[in-house]
């Protein structure tokens, strides 16, 4: 018959690749859910690396929490979490904090659907299959970078770098340079931009733990602001934060990117640092708008 | 033996399965291997492609490990559990959309053995990978009087659109030759008798031999004239060519190794006429032939399309009358979803079935199964929303003492089937760098 | 692809409210612009859904307040038009357009369109080397040879493409099906050629195949391997009490009546004690060719089975039925009936002339082209090689033949290709296969071959007579085979099943009627040349006694198909026929979804999107019982989720419900009485089938347009694509100027760019964007 209805284009995904050790790194992933909320972005894959389990319990957990989804959705909408296991095992005092969270009946705090290594996902698959979507994507890698550049050597990842992914964006403060060798054939396969975001942009964006706290007033319980609490920051630097926005609004005049030499690197408009850092703040901090309804 | 049906008149029988067969592999021929160790002898690949997914309430075991008491869906293979594995969160990554649009079916069936890229159309530039079954066919192939086989049991074809804006050829085959050419299932029973044994099998050897050169011939000339046409040519048109002088060869290879073996395999058979009406029956039929193509050494690769992706098969033998792919659509209705039960049941059992003649068929000192790696599966696992990972998938036969069966195993999600096919391939000496979006070999599968 | 029109009618009684009170678009003096007209519409109504934050159906009108957006957005701009004209957005419970507004957007936009159409260079396409499908396949051995090949039982089924199989982009050539072309050509070789004596007769056909497809239905599949006369002998069984009346049995061959005798139904003298029971046999003899064939033995018209338990339909003390079919032969035929061999146009032992003669002969009409020396030298060592192994020269052309059919020049139809991305027109030979195959699945004869060779074919009065020709030829009724079997997805009837407990009316006889009756209109109306718009309301159809029985129509009887003239509103045009009403029905029951969707697609060109995944349930078991099926499916529209699109097919499917799932009239649903009323996707209601009929025939733009995109799918061999939305609108229009008759439409299709002429193919890699 005819060709189907055709549908609209669907906004840019994120994918994010991190240890979720720091709190900075939590509250990125919160902003991308609200982004994702107002349909400013889509949710292109969450990979969790150099890390415990409880790391991606903690990432799954955000996610029911943000989408309102006790369970996981279809899996053709949303990836599951991916893992890749720290070894040797490292503790991770924040995420184990909030995974441990109980409520007074001895359940646990935040829902969950990932119980054992099986619910998440195989790392190199998913961060591979997370660039297939036909619609653009930005590539945030804050962990070190074993396992982005291991499925960026499986065959056909490159191409689908070339049809559909914008840029890469490495971030020093995850540490991505931790395993040399493999950030060094990441960045020399990749077809794509590459955009350094150094320590220097989270120095920049700085901001005390207060302040992360004042935004979130409109929850009792948000297992974001109990990882901020539980990391044991008092100063919080947006170094994620800042990835993920320029990542999404690439235009907001806070960041310029420098193209000298090989290597681009993000850069701070310093003028507006301040603005900038609240931006940030009140994006990671915001509460989801309701899902859309379907139809129409 | 094979199991026999109810009644004579209603189902056609394959008498004496095995009897005159000649065996390819006699036991004088056979080096006197230790019982049980791993076997050099030829390791047959087959897969089985069920349709609409599965409802993985009653298919996934508890628990992982050796494997306990089957549920229900697996429950026909219970007396055989110790010959399969059953292989858990398996996914086909490019079934699922993609913002590809709806044709979840479409996808589902065509990136299975492929591991690609469902290139969204209608009919022109069809586009899709090349099968892991093809790329084994390709390699050791013709070792065999047939690269490979490709059977199906979905007869007739539904007019109108497959799903969505995919074109027909993806629901409907499983194998690919290359990333444009698929290739059909047989589905008749006696084209299927007549590709694995011929048409012409009672001919006397003189004439045949005279008739064969005729052929090779007419083949020779057939050649010349195609590469002078495709000369002609450009691009598309020069491609479609190109799928045919494949084909053409490949039969004047057939041609070439019958006119030099100057024998002919004695089936043991009758050729059989008609589609029997009785899904059962045919099943068996089909899978039978399927049997004794392995056990002749006809081909070692086969493909077997129970229900092309969609199927809207009733199964009045089993007092299901609804159409399968509807009742799929349960949206949570309990009628509906024991209706599929009992269809997934059924595809298992019948499958058991298959796997009992295959080990109960002797080769040197070992048996048909033992010497296999079979893979039974569907691209969907819940029909109901069409989802595409976390797959049913089961892989039955030792490979000649390489897997480890009789245990069930979870990967992390994501880990693509075709992994699994990957690990296939290697078993029998085929090592692609890859297969589709596979990310490595598939750990577990033997112990050691 | 479907393309939308500016020629919609503009039918907005859904929203007959007043203008809002917003005076953007109150200047009737300004001219209309993108600025006054569309912009504001977008930003401050439909923005209140499909913004940033809440994008409904995702889409956010902020990227679409550009009018760059026009063109550059094309496929979702027509989307949004749609749904403005189908009254569909705003939704009911949102605060309406007025119709000025609504009408200055849609009328604005579609100029826009149509302007940026004009501007469209004329590109025919590309339609690669085309494969034979089996249909062509089977009836150009049939017009080359005359020999009678069943190409369906021979090679696999073909795959399709944009609804048909004849689409050149998905025909492929496996191993398997090589394999296959390969022995039917030494068969058909054989068999055109002929010369072998018949071997002493015997029976052929073993009991055991014999299976049972029904009660009192008897089936043999079995090759014969001769073209000769043959015995089918029919063996019954059992019987009945001694007051039951005689029953029918009608032995068909591929579905042809041979005999129909009426037998009585005490013929066994049962010996309780288990003795032998006699049989009775019934034979015929019929001449048949060499093929695969399908012997039935059928009870016709038993009504005193009905009175029989089903458990006791197989105890020869209660009932009688066919016992086994057997067929022996081959026969000398009694009446010198020797098939026409037409491939020997003189006596090959004659000598290399006649041989030469021959092979020339058979390149040139096989190949559809003149011969050349390359090709016939290829023959002429085929039929040498066969003559020094010893063969006949009978025996040596059986090779040559061979050798052509197996060729590429025979198994494809090849053109010749411009250069890449230049238009050039098909050579004149080329034409003349184009319109045998779209017309009659088949080969082009010796008249258009000839009109090809000469380069006359293409002269436009030329080519006009040449069509009305060969629509008058019967083989034109492939037509009615291929195209509307395909069109109307009556092919499907094929894997259609039905629940015997609640249809046990369905068997193969009834099947074979209802493909019969559509196939029969589809060919008269052709041939007729009628309007197009009899598909929806002719006042005729085609019957025989089984189907007449089944439609409630008294005074037809017996198994031959006659025309019928339809008096009631029960019955009239294809979609009330029983062949479609059971293709758009589930085994167990209708839907009145699926025929919605059917008359969306085939009727309105207006396919609805698939469903969502996440539906909630409706409880089919309850339908009928606890229940209607209108309640049921008015509870699930109530879903907002489910009622954008169902709200469009449900209506339409209500308006067949007075048929159940065979096609049979009906005016209850199990306890309930049947409701066929219904609204139109755009506001007029119906009150049952009649008014839904007249209804689409008020549709008429739509449904030309639907049937031209199809028609010239099929005549193509590809799909339809946006760079052929201007030869879809003149095939609409030059239909509709010849009062839609059908012919119109095929001749507007033979004289269109695409069909006249050929685009070479791009390069690799221009195409890419395609995918987007």
């Amino acid at each position: 018959m005819s060709q189907e209805p055709r549908a609209f284009p669907a906004p840019a995904g994120v994918v994010y690749n991190t240890t979720m050790a720091r709190a900075d790194a939590a509250l990125a992933l919160g902003a991308l859910y609200v982004s994702a909320s107002r349909r400013e972005a889509r949710v292109g894959g969450i990979c969790v690396s150099n890390a415990g389990l409880d790391a991606a319990i903690f990432c799954d957990i955000v996610a029911r929490f943000y989408t309102g989804q006790s369970r996981t959705p279809s899996s053709n909408a949303v990836l599951p979490i991916g893992f890749a296991a720290a070894s040797p095992p490292t503790s991770a005092p924040m995420v184990e904090t909030v995974v441990a969270k109980k409520r007074e009946d001895g359940a646990p705090r935040y829902v969950r659907s990932i119980h054992r290594i099986a619910d998440t996902g195989q790392p190199e698959a998913l961060l591979r299959n997370a660039v297939t979507f036909s619609a653009e994507t930005v590539v945030i890698l804050s962990a070190p970078a074993t396992a982005l550049a291991r499925s960026v050597e499986l065959a056909g990842t490159i191409g689908q770098y070339k049809q559909r992914v914008k840029r890469v964006m490495i971030v020093d403060a995850g540490g991505a340079s931790q395993d040399a060798a493999a950030l060094s054939a990441l960045v020399a396969a990749l077809p794509v931009p590459v955009i350094f975001c150094g320590h220097e942009i989270g120095d920049a964006l700085s901001l005390p733990l207060s302040r992360v706290e004042n935004g979130f007033t409109w929850a009792s319980a948000n297992p974001v602001l109990d990882a901020c609490r539980a990391s044991g920051e008092s100063t919080i630097a947006l170094n994620d934060v800042a990835a993920l926005y320029y990542a999404i609004h690439p235009a907001s005049g806070f960041f310029t990117v420098s193209d000298s030499g090989p290597t681009r690197r993000l850069v701070v408009e310093s003028a507006k640092t301040e603005e900038c850092a609240a931006a940030l703040v009140a994006l990671a901090t915001s509460k989801p708008s309701a899902a859309p309804a379907r139809g129409g | 033996m094979i199991v026999t049906g109810k009644s004579l008149s209603r189902r056609t029988v394959l008498k004496g399965l095995g009897t005159t067969i000649a065996l390819p592999f006699l036991d004088a021929m056979t080096p006197a291997f230790a019982h049980a160790a791993a076997s050099t002898g030829p390791i047959r690949l087959a897969w089985f492609y069920v349709p609409n997914g599965i409802d993985m309430r009653h298919w996934t075991p508890a628990a992982d490990g050796t494997l306990g008491t089957l549920p229900a869906i697996l429950s026909p293979l219970e007396p055989i559990k110790d010959e399969i594995l059953v292989l858990s969160n398996l996914t086909t990554h490019w079934g699922r959309p993609l913002q590809d649009g709806a044709g979840d079916h479409g996808r589902a069936l065509g990136s299975y053995m492929t591991g690609a890229q469902v290139f969204k159309t209608a009919g022109a530039d069809l586009k899709l990978g090349i099968s892991a079954d093809q790329i084994a066919a390709e390699a050791i192939g013709r070792q065999t009087r047939l690269p490979s086989l490709e059977v199906g049991l979905e007869e007739a074809r539904q007019a109108g659109n497959c799903d969505s804006g995919y074109s027909c050829a993806y629901a409907y085959n499983l194998a690919w030759k290359t990333e444009t050419q698929p290739l059909p299932p047989i589905s008749d029973p006696r084209a299927l008798f007549e590709r694995l044994f011929g048409s012409d099998a009672n001919e006397p050897a003189a004439a045949r031999a005279r008739r064969i050169a005729m052929r090779q011939s007419i083949l020779d000339e057939v050649l010349g004239t195609t590469n002078r046409l495709k000369s002609a040519l450009g691009g598309t048109d020069r491609r479609k060519l190109d799928e045919y002088l494949t084909s053409l060869r490949e039969i004047e290879e057939q041609v070439d190794r019958a006119a030099a073996e100057g024998t002919v395999i004695e089936p043991g058979i009758d050729k059989p006429f008609g589609v029997p009406i009785e899904f059962p029956d045919y099943f068996r039929l089909m899978t039978d032939m399927m049997v004794l193509a392995f056990k002749a050494d006809v081909t070692r690769i086969s493909t077997m399309i129970v229900g092309r992706e969609g199927s809207v098969r009733a199964y009045p033998e089993i007092g299901v009358n609804d159409g399968h792919h509807p009742l799929t659509h349960h949206q949570g209705n309990m009628d509906m979803l024991a209706k599929v039960r009992q269809i997934n049941e059924l595809h298992a059992r019948l499958f058991a079935e298959f796997l009992i003649k295959m080990k109960n068929t002797p080769e040197g000192d070992s048996n048909l199964l033992d010497q296999s790696m079979i893979v039974y599966g569907s691209g969907l696992s819940d029909g109901n929303v069409h989802t595409h990972d976390q797959l049913p998938t089961v892989l039955a036969g030792r490979g000649g003492g390489f897997v480890a069966p009789g245990r069930h195993i979870i990967y992390q999600r994501e880990t693509p089937v075709t992994n699994l096919f990957l690990t296939m391939l290697h078993r029998v000496g085929v090592r692609p760098e890859h297969v589709g979006d596979s990310t490595g070999r598939l750990p577990g599968i033997s112990l050691s | 692809m479907r393309i939308s029109s500016a020629v919609f009618p503009l039918v907005f009684s859904l929203s007959l409210v007043a203008a809002r009170p917003t005076g953007h678009a109150q200047q009737p003096s300004a001219p209309p612009s993108f600025d006054r007209d569309v912009r504001p519409v977008l930003d401050e109504v439909c923005s209140r859904c499909h913004n940033e934050k809440k994008a409904n159906a995702g889409l956010n009108v902020a990227t679409f307040l550009d009018p760059a957006s026009l063109s550059a957005k094309r496929d979702a701009w027509e989307l949004i038009v749609e749904k403005l004209k189908a009254g569909e957005m705003p939704p009911a419970d949102e605060e309406p357009l007025s119709i000025h507004e609504r009408t200055a957007l849609v009328a604005f936009v579609e100029a826009e369109f149509a302007r940026a159409d004009r501007e469209l260079k004329p590109d025919p396409g590309h339609v690669p080397v085309h494969r034979l499908t089996r249909t062509e396949y089977a009836n150009t051995i049939r017009d080359l040879l005359g020999v009678d090949f069943r190409a369906s039982d021979e090679f696999p089924p073909d795959d399709s493409g944009y609804g048909f199989d004849n689409i050149g982009d998905v025909l492929t050539v496996s191993p398997a099906l090589m394999q296959r072309y390969l022995s039917a050509a030494e068969k058909i070789a054989a068999r055109a050629v002929g010369g072998a004596p018949l071997p002493a007769p015997g029976v052929f056909t073993r009991r055991s195949r014999v299976r049972k497809v029904g009660d009192g239905v008897i089936e043999l599949k079995d090759i014969l391997e001769y073209d000769a006369e043959y015995a089918i002998r029919v063996g019954l069984t059992g019987h009945r009490g001694a007051d039951d009346p005689p029953v029918t049995l009608a032995i068909t061959v591929d579905g042809e009546p041979v005999k129909t005798v009426s037998v009585p139904v005490q013929i066994s003298a049962v010996n309780k004690q288990g003795g032998a029971t006699q049989r009775a046999l019934h034979e015929t003899r019929v001449f048949l060719p060499a093929n695969e064939h399908t012997f039935r033995a059928a009870f016709v018209d038993d009504e005193t089975l009905k009175s029989i338990p089903m458990k006791s339909r197989g105890d020869v003390n209660v009932n009688i039925f066919p016992e086994f079919i057997e067929v022996a032969g081959p026969f000398k035929p009694a009446v010198p009936r020797t098939v026409k061999k037409k491939a020997l146009i003189c006596d090959p032992a004659s000598g290399a002339a006649c041989v030469n003669r021959i092979l020339r002969t058979l390149a040139h009409r096989a190949y559809r082209r003149p011969v050349t020396p390359l090709d016939l030298a290829a023959l002429h060592r085929v039929y040498a090689k066969a003559a020094a192994r010893g063969y006949k020269p009978t025996e040596s052309l059986h090779f040559a033949l061979a050798a052509i059919l197996v060729s590429p020049h025979f198994l494809f139809r090849v053109e010749k290709d411009p250069l890449p991305g230049t238009i050039a027109r098909v050579s004149d030979v080329e034409l003349a296969s184009r319109l045998s195959y779209f017309l009659w699945s088949s080969m082009p004869d010796e008249e258009l071959l000839r009109l090809g060779e000469t380069n006359r074919l293409h002269v436009p009065p030329v080519l006009a007579a040449q069509v009305k020709r060969m629509l008058a030829d019967p083989k034109a009724s492939a037509l009615a085979d291929t195209f509307a079997a395909q069109w109307l997805e009556t092919r499907s009837l094929d894997a259609v099943t039905r629940d015997q407990t609640k249809f046990p009316e369905w068997n193969a006889e009834l099947r074979d009627a209802m493909r019969t009756e559509t196939r029969l209109f589809f060919d008269a109306v052709m041939r007729e040349n009628r309007p197009i718009s009899d598909f929806i309301d002719g006042k005729y159809t085609f019957l025989n006694g089984r189907l007449a029985r089944h439609y409630g129509i008294p005074g037809i009887e017996g198994p031959d198909f006659r025309r019928v003239e339809l008096t009631t509103d029960e019955r009239s045009g294809v979609f009330t026929q029983a062949s479609v009403l059971t293709v758009s029905s589930y085994p167990t029951r209708t839907s009145v979804v699926l025929r919605g969707k059917y008359l969306l697609e085939t009727v309105l060109n207006a396919p609805p999107p698939p469903p969502p995944g996440d539906v909630p349930p409706l409880d089919e078991k309850a339908i009928g019982v606890a229940v209607s099926h209108r309640a049921q499916l008015e509870q699930h529209r109530e879903n907002a989720i489910c009622a954008s699109c169902h709200n469009k097919m449900d209506p339409l499917g209500f308006g067949l419900e007075n048929y159940d799932a065979v096609g049979r009239w009906r005016t209850k649903d199990g306890a309930f009485d049947i409701d066929a009323a219904g609204t139109f996707p755009g506001g007029q209601t119906f009150s049952g089938p009649a008014e839904l009929k007249a209804l689409l025939r008020s549709r008429m733009t739509q449904f030309t347009r639907s049937l031209a995109e199809r028609m010239l799918t099929y005549a193509l061999g590809r799909g339809v694509e946006p760079f052929d939305r201007l030869v879809v609108k003149e095939l609409v229009v030059k239909t509709a100027a010849d009062g839609y008759r059908i012919q119109a439409l095929v001749q507007a299709i033979v004289e269109s760019v695409p069909f006249q002429q050929r685009r070479g193919e791009r390069k690799p890699g221009l195409q890419e964007a395609k995918g987007q």
